[in-house]
């Protein structure tokens, strides 16, 4: 709730309606460049300072204002389509759940035309770490490839295998290049009975010659519960890897923690300092630098009455663009003292530029408890000297939209970052942050991209995830798989 | 006795297509009437008994609906120069959009080989399954955009009816709590090109908030920014008779009226002791016939 009151968080927005509508009667609609209105609305909804139906009809108001005023009346009726959160509740969810479904749902509404497909009850994820190589037969030119099988995750429905490749070599001299795509050599999985399954490669990447792709098999039909094993393969010389089911998934390392309660508003003011640090100021959000969207932020909690402009969350994001350099369009001095910012932000501001991570890949798996409604497997992690490349697999948190919409402040198009916040501290001590999350099958497999890179002593890494009322982490072995071994 | 608040703002009149021949829409001493149905009234009841109704009725019938909606302030005009580019073609091609045409698909002749009527549904509008209270939102809205299509005169005249009805105080079916901030944007989106335009600054630097209390509010300057407090009634009594300033004046009260002249309250400037004014419409515009 703003402090100032809904009312005021409202007035302001629609005050900053009528500006806007005053500057510019034509606005650039939805997609990755929300206009002002949108972007206000998604900032005063998310601190909970305004209720969704006010956010959505406030902007709503505002684009039809505009449409009256280009002269195409249809959008100001079709507007009124209300936003699939009013309707449609995720069922069986509790309220931390609900609170991140809704949020998710009026972050899409407000940033893109598309409404939520309903979605099943989620089912909770398991994993099992793999940690062989495969190696694959030789394609083009010669060159060979090999696959590096990290870990399986699963649900009732779905089943994956993450997966790092690369080029291993070559059988012949050529002077050929290396090929810029990823090795793509078509495997299979075959049970204990017998029964097959499809595994096809979701997630490579683009063709742009790197060292490593990071990706998935995507498993169809998904294997019972009742199997003990799959084959893998076959790789050269008809070689397959096997994956026993049975292996216990370091759920040792497990625990879940309440932690202080703190508004919304502020929880998104930290993650906006967390974005910052791990995209960079100039990075490119809602279709502007990052550090000026973090600059609307402000502005917008701070005037809309959710925040008080000397509020210590104001403070600590204004100490940390006084260390970055960077001017979040507060008058105030950022010197402030150095234990009023967390220590994830001292260590990022320390190591942030590293370039020290150890290459290589690590085999675990652990199921993280249920956390706002969703339920994530960590699924193997492929480190290398600029970041890591961490697996999940998600049920219960669906990607909503196109993966080129801007939602919220950060570079990448993920809805959920609204609800929850990932951190990661590696057993050096060194802090990680998500400066990128990718997904694009229907597995629910995501990736994410930690920086800056493990500690090169580390063994060990901690993978928080919080909601604003518990945090859930899991420590995880970093057992490095070196290419071409099997364990 | 204070005039009513529409005393100020200037008849209105409009021909629109009727059946087969062009009538005349009249809004007038703050009623909108079709002139050219004798018994409007009456083609109301038929309608509701199932008998056709005419265009002129659907349309007095539709501002009756809207004069209590905010929705009028949200998305009618805020200045001279802002002005919607709703015309009679675009509001049948709306109608036309989203009127539910069951088993009809588009570019799908109806039987006996005729096109419906009406133009065919753009491409763009979403086949999707709308519910009930989606269409009747729909075709509220329609309704709303129909009358903005009458003309600027119409707009500033069922602007300030909403404005009147939000000011008149406690009604059934009227949170006035709940709609503040909708009409605070609707007097500052109003009041700050009027404004600005008194004495030279930038919109942006103009604060508006409801004023609640008894007296016209107060009006002041400082550090660049300017501060007033209005009531709801100077949107109906004053900005929708086309008078927010006059003379170099902010007009912030009316104090008696009867088109096309009017005894106001004005300032000279932030914070000034209001001053009345007799001004007076001259056919293009409004000026100060005399101080007192």
């Amino acid at each position: 709730m703003a402090a100032g009151g809904t009312e005021q968080a409202e007035t302001y927005l629609r005050l900053l309606a009528e500006a806007e509508l005053r500057r510019a009667p034509v606005f650039p609609g939805p997609g990755s460049q929300p206009h002002r209105v949108a972007l206000a609305a998604t900032a005063l909804a998310s601190a909970d300072a305004i209720g969704l139906d006010t956010a959505w009809r406030v902007v709503a108001d505002f684009q039809a204002a505009c449409a009256l005023r280009a002269g195409d009346p249809l959008p100001a009726v079709l507007s009124l389509r209300s936003p699939g959160w009013q309707t449609r509740p995720p069922a069986g969810l509790g309220l931390p759940g609900q609170l991140a479904a809704v949020r998710r749902s009026v972050a899409t509404f407000l940033a893109s035309s598309q409404r939520p497909e309903a979605s099943p009850p989620p089912a909770a994820p398991a994993a099992v770490p793999i940690g062989a190589t495969l190696p694959l037969p030789a394609e083009r030119e010669g060159w060979y490839g090999e696959l590096q099988l990290l870990a399986l995750a699963r649900t009732d429905t779905e089943a994956a295998i993450t997966v790092a490749t690369r080029w291993a070599g070559q059988t012949r001299r050529s002077a050929t290049p290396r090929p810029r795509h990823a090795p793509f050599h078509e495997v299979a999985a075959v049970d204990d009975r017998g029964v097959s399954y499809w595994a096809a490669l979701w997630d490579m990447g683009i063709e742009d010659g790197r060292e490593w792709w990071d990706g998935h098999l995507g498993l169809t039909p998904a294997p019972p519960d009742d199997i003990r094993w799959l084959d893998i393969g076959p790789g050269a010389r008809g070689r397959y890897v096997r994956v026993v089911l049975a292996t216990p998934d370091g759920s040792a390392g497990l625990a879940t923690q309440p932690i202080p309660p703190v508004a919304a508003a502020v929880r998104l003011l930290d993650r906006a300092g967390d974005e910052l640090l791990a995209a960079g100021p100039a990075s490119r959000a809602a279709g502007r630098s990052l550090a000026a969207r973090v600059a609307l932020l402000i502005s917008d909690l701070t005037r809309g009455g959710v925040l008080a402009a000397d509020d210590p969350a104001v403070a600590r994001l204004l100490g940390l663009g006084w260390r970055l350099g960077v001017d979040l369009g507060l008058a105030a001095d950022g010197r402030i003292p150095r234990a009023a910012l967390p220590a994830a932000w001292h260590s990022m501001l320390a190591d942030g530029n590293a370039t020290d991570g150890p290459e290589g890949a690590a085999a675990f798996a652990a199921s993280l408890p249920e956390i706002g409604g969703a339920w994530f497997s960590l699924a193997g992690l492929r480190s290398a000297r600029d970041g890591a490349t961490l697996h999940v697999m998600a049920s219960g948190w669906t990607p909503h939209g196109n993966g080129w919409v801007v939602y919220g402040l950060g570079p990448h198009s993920d809805p959920g970052q609204l609800a929850l916040t990932w951190r990661a501290r590696d057993s050096a001590g060194r802090w990680h942050l998500v400066n990128g999350m990718h997904w694009g099958s229907q597995q629910g497999m995501i990736q994410l991209r930690l920086v800056p890179p493990l500690h090169p002593a580390a063994v060990s890494l901690e993978v928080m995830v919080s909601d604003g009322t518990r945090q859930v982490s899991a420590t995880v072995p970093l057992d490095w798989l070196p290419p071409g071994s099997t364990r | 006795m204070s005039a009513p608040w529409w005393a100020a703002l200037c008849p209105a009149e409009s021909r629109i297509s009727c059946g087969t021949g062009k009538h005349l829409i009249r809004w007038a001493d703050g009623q909108l009437t079709a002139a050219d149905h004798a018994d409007a009234e009456g083609e109301l009841v038929l309608a509701a008994l199932g008998g056709d109704k005419s265009e002129c009725v659907t349309l007095v019938e539709a501002w009756g609906a809207h004069t209590e909606d905010l929705d009028v302030l949200a998305l009618g005009p805020r200045s001279p120069l802002d002005q919607l580019a709703v015309t009679w073609d675009l509001v049948r091609s709306l109608r036309s959009a989203i009127s539910p045409q069951p088993g009809i698909r588009p570019g799908q002749a109806q039987r006996h080989g005729r096109l419906p009527t009406g133009r065919l549904r753009p491409r763009s509008m979403p086949m999707r399954q709308a519910s009930p209270e989606l269409r009747r939102a729909q075709a509220r809205r329609a309704e709303l955009i129909g009358l903005f299509a009458l003309g600027r005169d119409f707009q500033l005249a069922l602007s300030g009816t909403v404005a009147a009805a939000w000011s008149a105080g406690p009604a059934p079916g009227r949170d006035l709590a709940a709609a503040r901030p909708a009409l605070t944007g609707a007097l500052a989106g109003r009041l700050a090109p009027a404004a600005a335009d008194w004495l030279g600054i930038d919109p942006e630097a103009v604060r508006a908030s409801l004023h609640e209390g008894p007296g016209w509010g107060t009006v002041e300057l400082a550090g660049g920014t300017l501060r007033a407090a209005l009531p709801v009634h100077w949107l109906a009594a004053v900005w929708a008779a086309r008078f927010p300033v006059v003379g170099g004046h902010l007009v912030v009260d009316v104090l008696a009226a009867g088109w096309p002249q009017a005894q106001v309250r004005a300032l000279a400037r932030p914070g000034a002791v209001p001053t009345v004014l007799s001004i007076r419409y001259d056919g293009e515009h409004w000026s100060v016939a005399e101080t007192d």
